[in-house]
């Protein structure tokens, strides 16, 4: 099913980096949806998890992560932990995930989930994620899973030089856009704004 | 022979009954804006209306039974309305509906319909009442229909006295023992009196058990039920009024101020989340007094044009949580008149946050209008240095294509118009919008202001800036000059934000740190200077033709175009970039023709050989509804511009409308038989009237805008009878006609009313969409004009 899911979801669109496709296909999604929604668990569609929060459509998750150039030695800090999904795929492509997660009950049930499934890289935690983790910045990478009303300067402060940090535009179920924030080796910062469908390669069936 | 009440108890039950079903239908949309999003409001609410023209189907399939039972119907059915409403709410709690999956799992459809016949029942029940008050007194129709008419107008009315003091809940409660009171009218025993009674008086404790206090269901997938489930967020006030629910929660982890720079090295202060009807509205930012504590102001791209003007007097259009008020102090505005129509924020903001905010709003600091935007701009006599429109909703919101169907005479052509005139020599509009992805708010907003200051005059007064979720356009009274340009160049440059469009600007200047695919609003406003807006129009995948008076529709941007271009090649993970408020009307719609067919044409087998024509009924009764839908629905439109207020709008459209119908049918009752030539004579005054009104719609804008709000709902209401009171002779007329040659259409006839009435709505805001507002009342007098032709052969063997 999830071979299927990476099949027709994510290569097909586009998705090229091994990395992403490998973590995709091993990590269990089924296993962080709840339980009435199990059997849509691999369809192209965000899913609720509670408290208003989703699990991103697999695509969206697959692209967010390509777009952040993550290599094995990365440091990666998430916003937003949801279900724990994305931390669980980025933890099989980096070093080490910090992830802050501001509803209590889900960063609980988040952080249970990803130890029982074995991500052991994955460092859980329920705080505004607003101010980052500095105690672990800097990062080579940052993922907001949110819309967020602004931009959070704290974050970008927490952003290595040469990073790239990752915003979805839009509602829970409405992503629109990605915006992908690039800091040089600089430290000068610029966006850009990826649009899904638009970047997409007119590939398999659709050529 | 069975016994009836007498007919003055009926139409007093009908009166009730008309009363409770029009407040019930509009608290409900109020509710479900709150639950849901207000589309879908809309969406549940058009299908719960189809019990209307079901009632008809129902009494034609059991006439000789319900007649009957005419005096318990009219007794027990007011009962079970009052019943139905009441586990309607409990519904509300426990039917798991989620209004977003269900573009991604249609099955979700099936709660949405479990949700709107669960509302449809109330409505049936009470129609069923009426419709057969009509069936049981073929020679009092005009009566029945005087009383269900202007019961319905005051209930109404009820709504605007009622909704400025009560939750939604207490308003249930005023309804429910109206409902209760329509019993009392209907019993026709000592024991029903008694039953009745115990119930009216059961239901005030009832009330505070099981309703007081209780808030109303809301999604958990709205903005305040995702903020609340934050760590350490709590509401901390709650106020309902006529613009619905105002809501401000106190959090730490609130955080929104969409359009700052991505450098600004000052810290956000504490700020509370503002929302209405649980979709965020902004923050209320803290204020100490120490403008110090808010340098951030600077680093907004709305402060551009405070880099271009001296200590201006400012006008800000949408003052709501008071960020604009607070940067025009931090930039020593002269002078701020602040304009903002929802009146419960101004008073949580001069109350409870009044020492939280800094006190911003204090009347003595600033000139305060609780106000429709417009309708000040209109009014006004001042000239201001820089009007500011604030961005007014969230971008969850715009991004869902919530706002598609909002009719917003602020963005039209007109409206800039005006607020240019409103500028002094040198003045600055500034507007601020949300960028969705691909553009189109943005560029719509261009595209209006272009068409505002008409081309000889566009290039030189326009400065389009971005930051990387928000632009804000700058139009000045008179050109920029090559200072004020240079001095936006360094604005932009040290705070990265995009140049979209300045006088002279070459592309290369564009698109730099915040990087869309292509430069867009560049391309845009070059094709549109060069007199390439046509082409421009045709070929951009979303709908950006200037937002007008007639067509008031800022936020609808569908085009077909689009589902070819994204849904067809892309599939799913196009889905967000469509605008889903404009199908759901067509889903809406297609829903209503597909059950109103199905209710309207199954009986149509058993009518068999039935006297007075199918055909002619169908036409004349379904050409009234729609035509009766069309003109109420298009003057509510056209009166806003006059009363400046949608909420006193439709008060006073629909109130009067349908209380002077009423008079309209108790004139035509007291003509005895209703003559063809007397429903052409009433078609031929709709018509007259209806092209008067058209001709003279800025007329009669400029004439009003002299007087106060209460004369104008009072001048507004009498404009109103000369077009209402005719019209509410058809539709009795042709009743009665048939009560003479073909009673049993009588409730077939009701029924297809219902339903047309039902889906003209949804066709008012299609054509309106398409054609504009002028189209809508076009169409309702050619359909009069139908009518009238049409009224001779209804009633014929």
């Amino acid at each position: 099913m999830r071979k299927k899911m990476v099949k027709s979801q994510i290569i097909r669109r586009g998705i090229q980096d091994e990395d992403v496709i490998q973590a995709m296909i091993s990590v269990p999604r089924h296993r962080f949806v709840p339980k009435k929604w199990i059997s849509m668990a691999y369809n192209d569609t965000p899913l609720p998890i509670g408290y208003g929060q989703t699990i991103s459509q697999p695509y969206i998750v697959a692209y967010m992560t390509e777009v952040l150039n993550l290599d094995k030695g990365s440091r990666v800090l998430e916003i937003g932990t949801g279900s724990g999904y994305q931390a669980a795929i980025l933890s099989c492509i980096v070093k080490k995930v910090h992830t802050i997660e501001i509803i209590p009950e889900l960063a609980e049930s988040a952080s249970l989930r990803l130890k029982k499934i074995g991500y052991q890289n994955v460092e859980v935690t329920c705080s505004d994620g607003y101010y980052g983790w500095p105690e672990h910045a800097p990062f080579d990478a940052i993922i907001v899973t949110a819309a967020a009303g602004h931009i959070p300067p704290p974050l970008l402060k927490q952003l290595k030089k040469g990073g790239r940090m990752v915003i979805p535009v839009g509602g829970h179920f409405m992503i629109q856009s990605l915006v992908l924030v690039e800091k040089d080796n600089t430290g000068k910062i610029t966006t850009r704004n990826l649009m899904a469908v638009r970047f997409v390669p007119l590939t398999g069936e659709h050529e | 022979m069975t016994s009836y009440p007498s007919i003055k108890r009926i139409q007093l039950s009908v009166f009730l009954i008309s009363v409770a079903l029009i407040a019930y239908e509009i608290i409900l949309f109020k509710i479900f804006s709150i639950q849901y999003w207000h589309h879908f409001a809309y969406l549940i609410v058009s299908i719960a209306l189809l019990g209307f023209g079901s009632s008809g189907t129902f009494i034609f399939l059991f006439k000789t039974k319900l007649k009957n039972n005419f005096s318990t119907i009219l007794y027990l059915f007011p009962l079970l309305l009052l019943l139905s409403i009441w586990i309607n709410i409990y519904l509300s709690y426990v039917i798991a509906f989620n209004p977003l999956m269900i573009i991604w799992q249609p099955l979700e459809t099936l709660n949405l319909l479990y949700v709107s016949l669960a509302m449809f029942i109330p409505f049936f029940l009470g129609a069923v009442c009426i419709g057969l008050s009509f069936s049981v007194c073929p020679d009092n129709i005009h009566k029945i229909y005087f009383s269900n008419m202007t019961g319905s107008g005051i209930g109404s009315l009820l709504i605007l006295l009622t909704v400025f003091h009560l939750g939604p809940y207490e308003i249930i409660l005023i309804i429910s023992i109206i409902t209760v009171c329509a019993t009392l009218a209907a019993a026709s025993s000592r024991m029903r009196i008694v039953v009745s009674a115990v119930i009216l008086i059961a239901i005030v404790p009832l009330y505070f058990i099981l309703l007081h206090d209780k808030p109303v269901y809301m999604s958990k997938f709205k903005d305040l039920s995702i903020a609340r489930s934050q760590m350490g967020a709590e509401i901390e006030a709650e106020t309902f009024g006529p613009l619905g629910l105002v809501t401000v929660l106190e959090s730490p982890a609130y955080h929104y101020l969409p359009d700052l720079s991505l450098n600004c090295p000052f810290k956000l202060p504490k700020q509370k989340g503002l929302f209405i009807n649980g979709n965020s509205a902004g923050a209320i930012n803290k204020f100490t007094g120490n403008l110090k504590d808010v340098r951030f102001m600077d680093y907004r791209t709305t402060s551009l044009p405070y880099k271009l003007l001296n200590e201006p007097d400012v006008l800000i259009i949408g003052g709501g949580r008071g960020t604009e008020i607070l940067n025009a102090k931090y930039h020593t505005a002269k002078d701020i008149s602040v304009v903002e129509m929802n009146g419960d924020i101004i008073r949580l903001m001069q109350g409870e946050y009044r020492h939280f905010s800094g006190d911003i709003y204090n009347p003595e600091k600033c000139r305060i209008f609780v106000e429709d935007g417009r309708g000040y701009l209109q009014n006004t006599r001042r000239k201001f240095d820089l009007i500011q429109i604030s961005l007014l909703e969230s971008m969850e919101s715009a991004s869902a294509g919530v706002y598609s169907l909002n009719e917003n005479y602020l963005f039209t052509t007109e409206s800039l118009k005006i607020c240019l005139g409103r500028l002094n020599p040198g003045g600055i509009l500034n507007i601020s919008r949300w960028i969705k992805n691909p553009p189109r708010d943005c560029i719509k907003l261009l595209t209006t202001a272009i068409s505002a200051l008409e081309a000889k005059n566009a290039p030189g007064s326009i400065i389009m800036i971005r930051s990387w979720q928000t632009a804000t356009l700058l139009i000045k009274n008179g050109s920029f000059k090559r200072k004020e340009i240079e001095t936006a160049k360094k604005f932009c440059k040290s705070r990265l934000f995009d140049f979209c469009y300045y006088p002279g600007i070459k592309e290369e200047e564009t698109n730099i740190v915040n990087k869309l695919d292509e430069s867009y609003f560049f391309l845009v406003a070059e094709s549109l200077l060069s007199g390439e807006g046509e082409n421009l129009y045709n070929e951009y995948p979303f709908y950006i033709r200037p937002s007008t008076d007639d067509m008031p529709f800022f936020g609808h941007f569908f085009k077909l175009a689009v589902l070819k271009k994204y849904l067809a090649p892309y599939g799913r993970i196009s889905i967000p970039l469509i605008d889903w408020g404009y199908i759901l009307v067509w889903i809406a719609l297609c829903i209503l023709v597909l059950l109103s067919l199905i209710l309207i044409l199954a009986p149509i087998k058993l009518i068999g050989g039935s006297p007075g024509g199918k055909t002619p009924v169908f036409i004349y009764f379904g050409a009234l509804g729609l035509a009766y839908m069309f003109l109420e629905m298009s003057f509510l439109q056209q009166f806003i511009r006059y009363l400046y207020d949608p909420v006193f709008s439709a008060s006073v459209v629909i109130g009067s409308f349908l209380i002077y119908s009423g008079i309209g049918s108790l004139i035509a009752g007291r003509i005895g038989t209703v003559r063809p030539k007397h429903v052409f004579f009433a078609v031929a005054f709709i018509v007259t009237v209806g092209i008067i009104y058209m001709k003279s719609d800025q007329l009669l804008q400029n004439t009003l805008s002299g007087f106060s709000l209460w004369m104008r709902m009072l001048i507004c209401s009498l404009l109103i009878a000369p077009l209402a009171v005719p019209m509410g002779i058809p539709f009795p007329s042709g009743l009665s006609r048939l009560a003479g040659k073909g009673e049993a259409l009588i409730p077939w006839a009701w029924g297809i009313n219902g339903f047309f009435s039902v889906i003209g709505a949804s066709v008012t805001v299609l054509i309106a969409i398409q054609w504009g507002f002028k189209s809508v009342i076009l169409s309702a007098l050619v359909l009069y004009i139908l009518s009238a032709v049409i009224y001779r052969k209804i009633g014929r063997g």
